[in-house]
């Protein structure tokens, strides 16, 4: 119960970074969030911790429209890599983008656990929180 | 176990080596301490020696002293001389030893001592030496003496010493071997102790443990023994015990077997093996199965249910062995239990039953026989319960009545099956006295059974009485219709027979044994004159013969039988044999006349073929006897004419196979008139090919009783062939049956030929006239005969046999609508007297049929020009009329239009969809060149004029798939779009084109339409897809570029408001600046690259490259100051451009700035500008040397808004979405191509 919480934050928005971050600090947890500006920085940081468990991520939450590589790119790295993973690593798509073509897309990858349309509401937020806390 | 020898070995090896170790430092000393006494002892010699030595020098310095012979001193001299070297010598090696090993100071300080009375001893020795021929060695010599005394006490105190440190030395060894043996034996104690001791004490503990376990296992093996005991006793008790159910078991006197749980035998009963044919074979401890290999699969699977526990019985079946053999077994299978409750086998008890079966099979054989029997005597039983009127009919009697077994009998309704009148009223009777009096009845009768069918049957009945009152009628029925039907025709015989014997026709005379009448039929008075009363019992038979036949009767039979004839009774020899004979006698009757008779002799005998008499039947011949006498008269004559007509005659006598020939048969035939002739002999005259047809109408002739004529070939002995005609006829008897064939041969082979030759001919004639359907006819005017050939009147389906026929039969047979043109024709002729060449006209045949014929004819004229004759042949062309009808209809109703042209190219037929189609008429387009219809075209002409396809059409040019659209002309001098197929037609006059031609006017109108429309849609769909994609591009922008700033802004908001903290608010109200100003920045950029889109109207002008260029790297100076790129440029190809100057300025600042902003780290930016001609347009190309773009990656939105592709600070993803709106807005086009860390090339299209 007292493990450490680690939260991934992939998004190249420095204001969203801010305000999901004053968010997620008001929530009671043992926790750590880590931000990517963009998705190869945050593959990078996983491929160099791919046996840590204690680094790498919980919960991500991943914007798709970010420079260098973008959300679903991360993704189709991401699918290479999750075999040699041995954490189980809970992927949310948190997006501005209101455009079907997208929604439809995220919600085809099954690693993808859902979709969130920003702005994130903190509720929603803790709520998600919460029930990853439980199945912890 | 392994591990403590180990062990102990190595304490063993230790313990072993340390041993040999001190044995061996032990030798080291001993032997040390050896040297050191010789050593020693050696020193003390040497030292001995010492002092004998400077004693020999003393003395031998007296002599020479004393001595005054030279000689002698100068031996003396060389002695002392060499004594004073050892002497030397010898002290020397004493220091030198005393210094290096000794070091003992007393010797060292005596040797010192001695050393110097040494050197002076020696000195004056020396002295001696030189000087003793001088004579001058006084002094030395008193010098010697004076010192030896000196010297040898010192020595002798040397000596002393040197024994002392001898001893030391001893003292010391003694001292070290001491120490040593005690050091020895406490290096052993302390290895005893602590190294071997423990391995010891481990071994005595594992011999403890040993010995303890060798106690529990010889315990176990008691046991063992005991156990065994136990098991071998239980053995022998079980197989006592088993032998005890073997012996039982064997014992039981029924088949029973028992089988352990594989179904190998425990033990069997020997009735067991008896059944089952066991004898002399071991079966116990072997497999069911193998005993009984014959057990099938379902007995297999009974058993192994009762190895379940199932019990499986059966009363019988039929067990069929290997041998073949059936047994029928009962049996029962149950499986047996052990004491444990556990099936332990099988317990098989069987019985064979195959002899009851046999006698059981035996009973239902004879009750079948009897049953069968019945059915065969066809004799059934019945019975009827008068008081309920119920009935019982068995099976035959019911097939008798031919009744089904469902139904039901009553005693009236069988009556009414009896025959109406006698037989009825007979049984009516029969039954009423039964049931009155109970008399029974046994009666034959007529019955009339369900099919109609008259039978006679004979039925018993019987009574059964209870208190004298008839209850029961029951009996037997039997079918007898055949017996009766026989024993009727018996009757009928009888009567017959006795007809014939009061008939007149035929004498009978029977005699007694002696040869006295005593039969006299009428037939026999008439012959012979005498009445009965006359003869019988009075005369003999024998008077009436005449007396040289009778003896030619008895010489013939006793050379028949090989007997003397005198005494000798002809009729007594033939009875004995059961002979009859018959031949021709001449009776002398009463008046004494002679009648040829033919008699028959036999002898009679009764039912016991007891011999009782004689019997003669005769009949009068005379009157065959005169026809006889007549036929061979005749038969002269025909002779004469049979040579005439080259004809025979033949008689075949069919019983007898006998065969008699004229004599012109046999000249006829080259046999010799004398050859006995049966009909072999005929045969094998009979050429080989026509023998079996020859056979086969001599066996028909018999068989039909009608004898068929036949012509055939015969090859007589010297091989010549005849064709003969055999005439025949056949004589039947009374009964119908053929006895004689009579006939003619005639030899007919050159009529045959000749008629042969004939037939050839006509048949010749009439297959051409079939095949060709043509006849012939000739028609006498003047008597109006008309003849006609056979095929003529096949032709007109006449019966051939009709041969009145003249002008009359011909007119009736011509078509109604045809008669009147037909007459009009045959009029004509007379007045031409030509026969018209187009007679052609269509007849209804005998049978109704339509057919066309076509007349050819030449009228005959008479010497006064008078038509007298015509002549000619008449054609069957139905078929080529029909064909003809046919193509012209198929023609007509051809969709099409369809035009047939010859070789030449002429028009040859067409039908009425060409004359729509063209607006001629058919005859004013008939041989016409095709041409007016289809003009020739330049691009096709080259096969479609007459000299092209139409001349020379082959399947290759024409066909279906070789349709051609062409233009066609009507006759108003429209054109007319066509397409047209064509194929050949061969017929007899050469080939002819047939061309399919179809007015496409309205197909081709309809294409255009749809061409039209079909570009029209394409450009509609290219623009609209063009807009999609700019929606597409929109919807992108707006869902990620503006909702995230406005989601941020949300965000933000909620945090704001969230918030009490002054300092916290004054933060947050920072980022709201920062999100506001993106914001801003991008609906900027939007809003610019809609206006870029929307504005068409730009204004444009023309620009040389080159000015645009020098503004950007204006613009640029700075950076490029910065980064020191080489920007080259070449606008040879194309130097100018007509475009809105704004746009191009805007596009070549953000490209080159991008080259620049994007440059490689290791290398200086190098960027060329290139325009050239591209299709027609403007290309320019803008490659440098830079990063390069991953455009696996990222080739899909590299044009996007707010696309960035590198971690730059001052990406923004905004200049290549405005360069490419830009050229967008002005229809060009822009392309990437990049290269990883290679660079990338930029083209623009204009």
């Amino acid at each position: 119960m007292n493990k450490q919480f680690n939260i991934c934050v992939i998004d190249d928005d420095d204001i969203y970074q801010f305000t999901i971050l004053k968010v997620l600090e008001s929530i009671k947890l043992n926790k750590k969030v880590i931000f990517f500006s963009d998705g190869e920085e945050a593959l990078d940081f996983m491929t160099a911790n791919l046996l840590n468990d204690t680094e790498l991520p919980d919960v991500i939450f991943l914007d798709i429209n970010m420079p260098i590589m973008d959300g679903f790119q991360f993704m189709e790295e991401y699918v290479k890599i999750k075999p040699e993973l041995n954490k189980k690593i809970t992927i949310y798509m948190v997006s501005s983008s209101v455009d079907a073509v997208d929604i439809e897309r995220a919600k085809s990858i099954s690693d993808i656990s859902d979709y969130i349309i920003k702005p994130i509401e903190p509720k929603q937020l803790k709520k998600i929180m919460h029930d990853l806390e439980q199945k912890m | 176990m392994k591990v403590l020898e180990k062990s102990i070995k190595n304490r063993y090896i230790l313990f072993v080596s340390t041993f040999i170790l001190i044995i061996l430092a032990m030798f080291f000393i001993v032997q040390h301490s050896i040297n050191l006494q010789i050593s020693d002892a050696h020193l003390i010699n040497v030292s001995g020696r010492q002092r004998m030595l400077s004693q020999n020098i003393s003395k031998l310095a007296y002599a020479i002293n004393y001595s005054n012979s030279i000689g002698e001193n100068t031996n003396r001299v060389k002695t002392l001389d060499s004594l004073l070297t050892e002497w030397e010598s010898k002290h020397e090696y004493l220091q030198i030893y005393n210094e290096n090993k000794w070091k003992n100071t007393s010797i060292d300080s005596l040797l010192k001592v001695n050393e110097t009375y040494q050197e002076k001893i020696f000195n004056a020795g020396k002295n001696i030496v030189i000087k003793y021929t001088s004579g001058n060695i006084d002094v030395d010599v008193s010098k010697i003496s004076l010192l030896e005394g000196d010297y040898l006490n010192n020595t002798d105190i040397l000596v002393y010493e040197y024994q002392k440190a001898t001893e030391e030395h001893l003292k010391e060894l003694k001292l070290i071997i001491y120490l040593f043996v005690i050091i020895s034996f406490l290096i052993l104690f302390i290895e005893f102790v602590f190294i071997f001791n423990p391995g010891l004490k481990q071994i005595f503990q594992r011999n403890k443990e040993l010995l303890k376990s060798n106690d529990s296992l010889s315990i176990s093996e008691k046991k063992l023994k005991l156990s065994m005991l136990k098991l071998t006793k239980l053995k022998s008790e079980l197989e006592s015990s088993d032998f005890f159910y073997k012996t039982f078991i064997e014992q039981i006197p029924t088949a029973i077997a028992m089988l352990d749980n594989n179904l190998c035998y425990l033990a069997v009963s020997r009735t067991w093996i008896k059944d089952y044919k066991l004898e002399g074979k071991d079966v116990i401890g072997k497999s069911h199965y193998d005993v009984f290999p014959e057990i099938g699969e379902d007995w297999k699977e009974k058993n192994k249910k009762c190895l379940k526990g199932a019990i499986d019985k059966c009363d019988e079946a039929p067990f069929v062995r290997e041998d073949g053999t059936t047994q029928w077994i009962h049996w029962d299978t149950r499986p047996w239990y052990k004491s444990d409750g556990s099936i332990g086998g099988l317990v098989m008890h069987t019985g064979d039953i195959t002899k009851i079966k046999e006698n059981e099979s035996k009973k239902k054989r004879i009750e079948g026989i009897l049953k069968k029997t019945n059915q065969l005597a066809r004799i059934g039983a019945w019975e009827v319960d008068l008081i309920n009127n119920n009935s019982y009919l068995s099976d035959v009697v019911r097939d008798i009545y031919g009744i089904p077994s469902d139904f039901e009998m009553s005693a009236e309704k069988g009556l009414e099956y009896y025959k109406e009148g006698e037989s009825r009223d007979a049984i009516e009777k029969a039954l009423k006295e039964t049931i009155e009096n109970g008399t029974p009845y046994d009666l034959e009768v007529e019955l009339i059974n369900t099919k109609g069918e008259v039978i006679w049957i004979r039925t018993t009945g019987q009574a059964e009485l209870i208190d004298g009152k008839c209850v029961k009628i029951y009996g037997l029925f039997q079918d007898i219709n055949s017996i009766k039907l026989a024993q009727l025709a018996l009757h009928k015989t009888h009567t017959e027979l006795k007809a014939i014997f009061n008939s007149n026709a035929v004498a009978i005379i029977a005699t007694d044994l002696d040869g006295v009448i005593n039969q006299f039929n009428p037939g026999a008075e008439i012959i012979t004159g005498y009445t009965a009363a006359e003869v019988i019992g009075i005369e003999k038979p024998i008077n009436f013969h005449l007396k040289e036949e009778y003896d030619n009767f008895k010489k013939d039979i006793a050379e028949f039988y090989g007997k003397n004839p005198v005494g000798f009774s002809p009729q007594l020899e033939m009875s004995m044999h059961n002979a009859y004979d018959t031949r021709e006698w001449n009776y002398v009757r009463k008046d004494g006349t002679l009648i040829p008779v033919q008699l028959t002799l036999t002898s009679v005998k009764d039912e016991n073929n007891v011999h009782i008499g004689y019997l003669g039947v005769s009949t009068d011949i005379s009157e065959r006897k005169k026809n006889q006498n007549k036929l061979l008269r005749k038969n002269q004559i025909l002779n004469f004419a049979e040579e005439i007509t080259l004809m025979g005659n033949w008689q075949v006598d069919v019983a007898s196979n006998k065969v008699k020939w004229s004599n012109n048969l046999f000249k006829l035939t080259g046999i010799e008139e004398t050859t006995e002739t049966t009909t072999s002999t005929y045969l094998n005259i009979t050429h080989p090919e026509d023998r079996q047809r020859v056979n086969n109408n001599m066996k028909r002739s018999i068989e039909e009783k009608v004898f068929t004529d036949i012509i055939h070939r015969i090859q007589l002995a010297d091989g010549t062939i005849k064709i003969v005609q055999l005439l025949g006829q056949v004589i039947k008897d009374d009964l119908g049956n053929v006895v004689e064939m009579i006939g003619t041969c005639q030899d007919v082979t050159a009529q045959k030929l000749a008629e042969t030759d004939l037939l050839r001919k006509n048949y010749i004639l009439n297959f051409a006239e079939r095949i060709t359907q043509i006849g012939n006819w000739q028609w006498d005017v003047v008597t109006d005969t008309l003849k006609w050939s056979s095929n003529l009147y096949k032709i007109y389906e006449y019966d051939e046999n009709i041969k009145d026929l003249n002008y009359d039969t011909f007119l009736s047979q011509v078509h109604p609508d045809d008669k009147d043109y037909i007459t009009g024709y045959v009029e004509n002729s007379f007045i031409e007297k030509k026969f018209p060449n187009n007679f052609i006209h269509r007849i209804i045949t005998r049978s109704g049929k339509i057919k066309t014929v076509h007349y050819l004819g030449e009228v005959i004229l008479n010497d006064q020009g008078e038509v007298i004759e015509m002549m000619g042949a008449c054609q069957d062309i139905t078929e080529q009329k029909m064909e003809e009808n046919k193509f012209r209809g198929l023609l007509e109703s051809a969709p099409d239009a369809m035009v047939i042209v010859d070789e030449a190219g002429k028009i040859q037929l067409i039908n009425k969809q060409s004359e729509k189609l063209f607006g001629y008429p058919s005859e004013e387009l008939i041989d016409q060149f095709v041409e007016i219809l289809i003009p020739s075209q330049l691009n096709h002409n080259h096969y479609l004029d007459h000299n092209g396809l139409f001349s020379s059409p082959s399947n290759e040019q024409m066909g279906v798939d070789k349709t051609k659209e062409l233009v066609a002309k009507h006759k108003n001098g429209n054109e007319i779009p066509i397409q047209i197929s064509l194929s050949p037609l061969k017929t007899e006059e050469g080939i002819l084109v047939s061309a399919a031609i179809r007015d496409i006017t309205i197909q081709k109108l309809a294409q255009k339409k749809i061409l039209d429309a079909k570009q029209d849609l394409e450009v509609l769909a290219q623009k609209l897809m063009i807009q999609n994609e700019h929606l597409a591009d929109f919807a992108q922008i707006t869902s990620h570029n503006l909702r995230a700033p406005v989601s941020n802004l949300n965000s933000l908001l909620g945090l704001y408001i969230d918030s009490n903290d002054h300092d916290e608010k004054q933060l947050l109200f920072q980022k709201f600046e920062s999100v506001i100003k993106h914001l801003t920045f991008t609906l900027n950029t939007l809003v610019e690259a809609i206006k870029i889109r929307g504005d068409k109207s730009r204004p444009k002008e023309n620009i040389r490259f080159i000015d645009v260029l020098d503004k950007t790297k204006e613009l640029l100076s700075g950076e490029i100051i910065e980064t020191n790129a080489v920007i080259t440029s070449d606008f040879s190809k194309v130097s100018n451009i007509n475009y809105n100057k704004i746009y191009l300025e805007s596009i070549f600042l953000n490209l080159v700035n991008n080259a620049i902003k994007y440059k490689s780290k290791d290398r200086t930016p190098v960027i060329k500008i290139e325009t050239e001609l591209f299709e027609g347009r403007t290309k320019l190309t803008i490659s440098d040397n830079g990063l390069g773009i991953n455009l696996n990656r990222h080739g899909d939105k590299i044009f996007g808004l707010n696309k960035v592709f590198h971690r730059h600070p001052e990406a923004r993803g905004v200049g290549l979405y405005m360069t490419k709106t830009q050229i967008e807005a002005m229809d060009g086009e822009i392309s990437v191509v990049s290269k990883i860390n290679e660079g990338s090339i930029f083209t623009v299209i204009f």
